[in-house]
């Protein structure tokens, strides 16, 4: 079977960027700490919006933020 | 705890708070026949509720930063999946509330007219109490390890 995955580098870039806090970047990105939690840790899945905001709060690519993989399992 | 989840476990607290103060209340009066005396006897039970609920509102109203967004997509998204378990928990405890005198007490039982406003009340808190629990769940259990 195939399920879809989406990982990501929001905890090594928070991190690479003067240890941001996660409360820093929710402020920064117009989200709650708490959606932030759940993102890093790959238990939701933010809209593109979101997605955006997060990488040009890094001021990096999308793709370095978020990559997405198919796991067959 | 974001603003919503202290909502709805202030939610949840007040309305388990109200309800118990609301059942003692009622039981005094309508089944044990006694009615409260004095000014603490009366006023007691709704003290309570005040003092709980006036110590959640603070609680609430305390800010997790100065920039602290109210409410983002992921709460919208909780919000909504809870509404939906609410409103078919609604149909459930109407069906319940229907159906369950008739089974107990028969097609030709009775209950007093004291109890009817209970029953409103207490299916309504049930629900609430829900969409409320519902919250919580979500966020428990999207809950990661994360610092602060």
């Amino acid at each position: 079977m195939e399920t879809n995955e989406l990982k990501n580098n929001i905890r090594r870039l928070r991190f690479e960027n003067g240890e941001m806090t996660q409360q820093e970047l929710a402020d920064k990105a117009g989200v709650t700490r708490q959606t932030i939690i759940a993102i890093e840790a790959g238990k939701y899945s933010p809209s593109l919006t979101l997605a955006f905001k997060i990488a040009k709060t890094f001021g990096a690519p999308l793709e370095e933020v978020f990559q997405y993989e198919e796991v067959n399992s | 705890m974001n603003r919503a989840q202290k909502n709805a476990l202030g939610g949840l607290i007040f309305l388990l708070s109200t309800f118990t103060m609301m059942s003692y209340v009622f039981f005094r009066i309508f089944v044990l026949k006694k009615t409260p005396v004095g000014f603490a006897g009366r006023f007691l039970p709704l003290a309570v509720v005040i003092l709980v609920s006036g110590t959640l509102l603070v609680w609430t109203l305390k800010r997790q930063s100065p920039r602290e967004v109210k409410e983002d997509e992921r709460d919208k998204l909780i919000d909504n999946r809870a509404a939906m378990a609410a409103f078919i928990s609604a149909l459930i405890v109407f069906l319940a509330i229907s159906g369950i005198p008739r089974l107990i007490l028969g097609d030709n039982g009775c209950i007093p007219a004291w109890s009817l406003p209970l029953i409103n009340l207490g299916a309504f808190i049930i629900v609430a109490m829900i969409y409320f629990a519902a919250i919580l769940v979500q966020y428990f259990s999207g809950r990661g390890d994360g610092d602060k």
